[in-house]
């Protein structure tokens, strides 16, 4: 018809890609509807996938202007540094730039910058600490070593982390080594640290079903649900986790990852931002980067990381003490404030890569190794 | 209000009635498909969705015969880290929230994934509210039923029985699925919102699950997307039975679609709609405008020439080119004039035959006068230095034939005395001018005719008579008139003398121009005296009113409106 033909103005449709999910996506969700009401007939489609197919989707397809699937997409910002490298998101323009420096704390920030260019908004903080019994442990363990020779019933694993994930071992790597960043971004992962920190946690695989607990699909609600039954005294968990630990009825403390006895530095965890970066072949740059700038705003921020259970960037929620609403966001807060900020280089990320390809050999593995087998199972190798 | 304005406002009527019509049904076309594709694309959203749900519910059943499974291999289940890995590996796999086992009323391991099936989240209470399935899954069958308590959330449970270790016994997997926004999520397809119903209450929403245990799919509409004029519709909503339960009742997916599409294509409608409008009053304007002026022009010339009859324009004629009822008006109106024309010159024509049967003037004398002041005139009109209009002409030709008729009112004996007149006699022929007028005048329409011979004998240097006008006061046709009568007096052969020369007769007109006459219009008459020397005939204006009167043949003057 030509009424058809008259109306010829596409809608403004736009699509964030993310990997979120539980009560994060429904928040997000949520909070882009608003959004687009308030910009006016825009809709704002929030599309679902998992890490890994949204990490491929990003960094290994080169998709044409045509093909375009989405407008923005929230990522951690170690993938930052590749994205840009492959030409994939647009800076953030000067004008948000100087908005973010001013409600923003500095690392998070920081931790989207490089080279002074700004590459996306960042959302929300990621840290990891640990999680602990209280009843087992009436004073927070000073040390690695205290947790893992703490008298506990034979049913009770002192400690559980995810081993095939290497931001669970990071910090006590870097707690052997110092800083895992060189001047140029690169990755510092020295192998015998590693091997360290496996020795060091060798006496723990000796309890029947620590080995288990540690690698795993689900790694997470198996340690979740050991902790909530009184059979894990702690376990190596990011803020996320919260609200499953206060639904779970069982008391909970949270803490900074303690460092190994013998380690030199403290066991600093790497600190990373979900952030939300605006594709470079984006049909409206400009409004998937207002909605970036909306998702900043005091209320629509604190709502989405109080509601995920994420933790904030703003100053404004560290100055309310909005962010320390519960015993076990303090937590987290003081893991995020001595952990260690890894750069949004392409160099890191894919280091990093490496080193998480290497530790998911870890998982062929069902029986722990036994303490001459630790380097063979270090180097991915069955003892 | 005007012709022209009702006939433009007609059409404008006429127009944008038309524009409305095409604009509603227009409108109420695109609004109608537009609602039915909204429909159409909920029922294939509905379709997708439940589509997706029953894979999720097959997905899940199929996890609980592997659990069942694993159950019967496994002997008693404890909580053992390596039995609740093992678990957790297959709840990985499926994507199941959780599962529990139970020995009779006894349970024996529970498993639960973190992000949704944790704790107080879930609706951990297995036994079934309905007593035909509590029966059902006593007797060791299969079942699936929602369990919804008022204070929880919902959640379905899909539960098997395998055999005890003991003799008769039986061992229960419960497996549950939490009927929640995550769940919608990931079954509905982009810009459809809605919920899962059970026995007429809503269980789960997407995006959110509006508060209040009579919570209403209405309350999450506005989560969703707003266009121009959306607010105006009601969403479009659709409900589908999509998996049959074992008590009897079914798991409803209630769908609530934008009326974005149908804002749109009231915007397009009434885009279009105006556009029509537009488009049409700038028709409706241009063609009744343009009619009302083909209309008009006729109807204001006929008009226009009706007032200046009545003003004594007896040469009006008006154009007969149109075939229509217009152009027989004018036709009519033509006729009618050359009527009225006809009587006015009888009347003149018998007053001027009054007039040669008085003076000693022949009929010559006359014609001579009318034809020799109306090829003045035209000389006058060449150089420039006057435009006669047809009424002026007619007028000047009627003041020429009657410039004498006065005369009619003086006795004979005076007007025909060859000795010296007596002062009466002279005030007599004095008053003629001034009785020629009032006898034209009495003629009606003929006011400026009248005018012109009441100064036919005026001077241009303010000697003449009867009030002793000069110059530009003196009426040019009466000016005119004055040469060309002393003219041909005195050119004219009588029968008691010759007349002059005609050299002789131009000599005395120059001798008298600045005087008597007016040097302008003596010029003018030299001209026309000398073409006519030179080519007789040639000169005379060949639209003597005169010598049509008396019958003989002439041109007509041109068809004019004035």
């Amino acid at each position: 018809m030509t009424a058809c033909r008259l109306g010829s103005v596409p809608p403004v449709e736009l699509v964030v890609a993310t990997s979120w999910s539980g009560a994060g996506v429904e928040t997000l969700n949520q909070e882009l509807i608003k959004i687009g009401h308030d910009l006016g007939p825009v809709s704002i489609d929030l599309r679902f996938l998992s890490a890994t197919a949204l990490h491929d989707h990003l960094l290994r397809s080169q998709p044409s202007r045509s093909e375009v699937l989405f407008d923005l997409a929230l990522v951690p910002n170690d993938w930052l540094g590749q994205l840009l490298e492959r030409e994939v998101i647009a800076e953030i323009p000067p004008a948000q730039v100087e908005n973010m420096q001013r409600r923003l704390v500095s690392q998070a920030l920081q931790a989207v910058s490089e080279h002074e260019r700004v590459l996306a908004c960042p959302l929300s903080a990621e840290v990891l600490a640990l999680v602990y019994d209280p009843q087992r442990f009436p004073s927070p363990p000073g040390s690695l070593d205290e947790i893992l020779t703490s008298p506990m019933p034979a049913e009770v694993l002192p400690l559980a982390l995810n081993l095939l994930s290497p931001y669970h071992l990071a910090p006590f790597v870097s707690a052997y080594q110092g800083s895992l960043v060189d001047p140029e971004g690169n990755l510092l992962w020295h192998e015998d640290n590693l091997l360290r920190v496996l020795r060091h946690l060798a006496p723990l695989w000796a309890r029947a079903g620590a080995w288990r607990a540690c690698r795993g699909d689900d790694v997470e609600s198996l340690q979740l649900q050991l902790f909530a039954e009184g059979k894990l005294a702690s376990f190596v968990a990011g803020p996320e986790l919260l609200a499953a630990l206060e639904a779970s009825g069982r008391p909970f403390a949270v803490m900074p990852l303690p460092a190994p006895a013998d380690a030199r530095h403290p066991a600093r965890a790497l600190v990373g931002y979900q952030c939300l970066a605006v594709l470079r072949e984006s049909r409206w740059v400009d409004l998937a980067l207002e909605v970036g700038t909306r998702l900043l705003d005091d209320d629509v921020n604190q709502r989405l990381n109080r509601k995920s259970r994420r933790l904030p960037v703003l100053m404004r929620s560290y100055q309310s003490q909005e962010a320390m609403a519960s015993a076990g966001a303090v937590g987290f807060l003081r893991a995020l404030e001595e952990g260690q900020l890894f750069p949004p280089a392409a160099n890191w990320g894919e280091g990093f890569q490496r080193v998480a390809d290497r530790l998911q050999r870890l998982r062929r593995q069902s029986q722990a190794p036994g303490p001459e087998g630790i380097a063979l199972t270090a180097a991915g190798e069955r003892p | 209000m005007k012709l022209r304005g009702q006939l433009v406002l007609s059409h404008l009527v006429l127009v944008l009635a038309s524009a409305m019509v095409i604009g509603a049904v227009n409108l109420l076309v695109l609004l109608g498909s537009t609602r039915s594709l909204e429909r159409q694309t909920l029922e294939s959203a509905a379709e997708s969705a439940s589509h997706l749900l029953g894979e999720r519910i097959a997905m899940l059943q199929h996890s609980r015969d592997e659990l069942a499974l694993f159950a019967a291999n496994s002997g008693e289940l404890h909580g053992d880290t390596e039995t609740l890995g093992r678990l957790h590996d297959l709840l990985g796999h499926y994507g199941i929230e959780r599962v529990e086992f139970f020995s009779g009323f006894r349970k024996e391991i529970e498993v639960y994934r973190w992000e949704r099936g944790v704790g107080a989240h879930l609706a951990t209470a297995w036994l079934p509210q309905s007593p035909g399935i509590a029966a059902q899954v006593a007797a060791g069958r299969s079942a699936t039923w929602v369990q919804a308590a008022r204070d929880e959330p919902a959640s379905l449970k899909l539960c098997t029985a395998v055999p005890g270790s003991g003799e008769g016994e039986r061992r229960w997997v419960v497996v549950t699925e939490p009927l929640d926004s995550g769940l919608l999520e990931h079954i509905l397809p982009a810009k459809v919102i809605g919920g899962l119903e059970n026995e007429g209450r809503l269980l789960a929403a997407w995006p959110a699950m509006p508060a209040g245990r009579d919570a209403d799919l209405n309350q999450i509409a506005v989560f969703l997307p707003r266009g121009p004029f959306s607010s105006l519709f009601s969403p479009i909503s659709l409900r589908r039975d999509t998996v049959q339960l074992d008590d009897g009742s079914a798991l409803k997916l209630a769908l609530l679609a934008s009326p974005t599409p149908s804002g749109q294509s009231l915007l397009v409608g009434l885009r279009t709609w105006f556009l029509v409008a537009a488009g049409g009053i700038f028709v409706a304007l241009a063609l009744g405008s343009g009619l009302a002026s083909r209309l008009l022009a006729p109807l204001r010339a006929l008009l226009e020439g009706t007032a200046a009859m009545a003003r004594g324009h007896l040469m009006v004629r008006l154009p007969t080119s149109r075939n229509d009822e217009l152009g027989a008006l004018m036709r009519e109106f033509n006729r009618m004039a050359d009527e009225i024309r006809n009587t006015y010159l009888g009347v003149i024509s018998t007053l001027a035959e009054v007039v040669e049967a008085k003076s000693h003037y022949t009929r010559l004398h006359i014609e001579q006068v009318e034809r020799l002041a109306m090829a003045t005139a035209d000389v006058l009109e060449r150089r420039g230095w006057v435009r006669f209009s047809s009424h002026q002409r007619f007028v000047l030709s009627v003041a020429a034939i009657l410039h004498d008729v006065g005369k009619i009112a003086i006795a004979n004996e005076i007007l025909n005395k060859s000795g010296p007149l007596e002062t009466h006699e002279r005030e007599q022929i004095l008053s003629h001018p001034e009785m020629g007028a009032l006898i034209v005048e009495r003629i009606g329409k003929l006011e400026r005719a009248a005018e012109i011979i009441r100064c036919a004998h005026e001077h241009f240097d303010g000697s003449g008579y009867p009030r002793g006008l000069k110059g530009e006061e003196i009426p040019l046709e009466s000016r005119i008139i004055l040469a060309v009568d002393a003219f041909d007096a005195m050119i004219m052969d009588r029968p008691y003398s010759n007349g002059r020369p005609l050299e002789a007769a131009i000599a005395e007109l120059r001798s008298h121009a600045g005087h008597q006459f007016d040097p302008v219009v003596i010029e003018a008459l030299v001209e026309v005296i000398t073409v006519e020397q030179k080519q007789p005939g040639g000169a005379f204006s060949d639209s003597g009113m005169y010598r049509a009167l008396a019958g003989e043949p002439t041109t007509p003057p041109p068809a004019s409106r004035e």
